[in-house]
């Protein structure tokens, strides 16, 4: 008898394990579907999405997303899975509706340390800093400030070029109809990987049954130029990058009474060497902090 | 023809066959822009337009090649640059924001020469900027 259970417990134990891997790694298609949109068998997994190619996010399933007919509500809602064993973030989902949005600034998130976790700086990350704490679902979509199950580790490149576009397609489009807008967002990440690969993103606006506002992308966490070890969250420069950074030479020269840098190669980059308003720089980062900006031509 | 755009902080247009962004408040701004005068458009930015139900609103898939000089178009989902020679004055509405985008304004604002600048609030955007060129070499 006691053999007996131990089978069933062994199996139960296998396929826990089986369903707690595929969660972390795919998402089922063919099970999340608006009624009427175009239907796919298809699974998002690491191993289907298109290598990363120069652009921050790639469309899935011809833009469609998988919502289910049942989620067509007019009534704003949010979820955040619980944290996995390894301490990860799994699906976001709302429906957004003006109740939900922020109606003051931002809180301090930083007390927040996602998994894959680094504070690492690089010259060649716009403000250098390589990671940013990413919300999930935007805070100007839900307001959700210190939240840990909706903060993944993602790069300054994922954030700025990849999902922050789309939350701001998302964000005017509620402010101007006071209408909703299904929102889900899944960060895929590869067997037991701390840092995400990227994130799946899927829209829909409800009242107008998509007409507004329909996508379905997966937005990279990369950043150009860098090496991500995603199992760690470490990194290191791509050596071409360094190349090009070594390459770079001279300083930049800003002009403290017009409050102007100028770059090597820059119209008035060599007429500034004698400037009685010369102020050098090592990086243009440097310069802008100053409170200097960059010389058009 | 008179253009009139609204552009991204990248010059897109539109993201999978839907515009980026609209605004009430830029919408009466551009009917009033344009009051007295034929507005040219097609039946995907009428759809946006029909509730104000002005007389003065032409549609047409063709538009652009049907409007006449000192006429406005409004022009969402179509590429510019065939027409280039028959746009008298371009109206660009900045939203001042980055959205999404796989549709982009095809002319060069560096061919063109900016007339007038001017900020306002819209219905959903805190900044809108409005500008209008006419073409270098008009002078």
């Amino acid at each position: 008898m006691k053999r007996k259970y131990y089978k069933i417990w062994l199996i139960a134990a296998l396929i826990t394990g089986i369903l707690f891997l595929t969660s972390c790694n795919a998402v089922d298609y063919s099970a999340k579907s608006v009624q009427g949109a175009v239907k796919s068998d298809k699974t998002v997994s690491v191993s289907n999405i298109p290598e990363y190619q120069g652009e921050p996010y790639v469309v899935l399933n011809e833009n469609m997303p998988m919502f289910e007919e049942s989620d067509m509500t007019q009534t704003s809602f949010e979820q955040y899975s619980e944290l996995d064993s390894l301490g990860r973030c799994g699906v976001a989902f709302a429906n957004v509706g003006m109740d939900l949005m922020p109606t003051e600034d931002r809180g301090s998130i930083s007390q927040i340390k996602p998994t894959g976790w680094q504070s690492v700086q690089y010259d060649n990350v716009d403000g250098k800093y390589l990671y940013n704490r990413c919300h999930l679902i935007g805070y100007q979509l839900t307001a959700e400030n210190a939240n840990e199950k909706n903060l993944i580790t993602g790069t300054r490149y994922m954030n700025v070029e990849g999902m922050l576009p789309f939350e701001n397609m998302v964000a005017d489009y509620v402010k101007e109809t006071n209408h909703h807008v299904l929102y889900r967002v899944t960060p895929i990440f590869s067997g037991t990987d701390l840092v995400a690969k990227g994130v799946q993103i899927e829209a829909y606006s409800v009242e107008d049954r998509g007409e507004a506002i329909c996508f379905h992308v997966f937005v990279y966490n990369v950043q150009p130029g860098i090496t991500i070890d995603y199992s760690t969250g470490e990194s290191h420069l791509e050596e071409a990058a360094a190349q090009k950074m070594d390459s770079f030479q001279g300083e930049i020269r800003g002009n403290s009474s017009s409050k102007i840098y100028h770059c090597p190669g820059q119209a008035s980059y060599e007429q500034m060497a004698t400037s009685e308003h010369l102020v050098i720089f090592q990086t243009e980062q440097e310069a802008i902090e100053a409170g200097y900006r960059k010389a058009k031509r | 023809m008179n253009v009139i755009v609204c552009l991204d902080d990248r010059q897109g247009m539109m993201f999978y066959n839907r515009r980026q962004s609209q605004d009430r408040k830029l919408r009466e701004r551009i009917l009033k822009l344009c009051s007295g005068n034929v507005l040219w458009m097609n039946a995907y930015s009428y759809k946006l337009y029909a509730e104000t139900a002005n007389d003065f609103i032409y549609v047409d898939e063709n538009f652009l090649s049907k409007a006449q000089k000192g006429e406005f178009c409004l022009v969402e989902s179509v590429l510019l640059k065939p027409y280039e020679d028959k746009i008298e004055q371009l109206i660009v509405f900045w939203w001042n924001r980055h959205y999404p985008a796989d549709f982009y304004f095809d002319l060069n604002l560096k061919d063109w020469k900016k007339e007038s600048e001017e900020e306002f609030q819209g219905s959903s955007h805190d900044k809108i900027t409005e500008e209008i060129y006419t073409k270098k070499g008009n002078d």
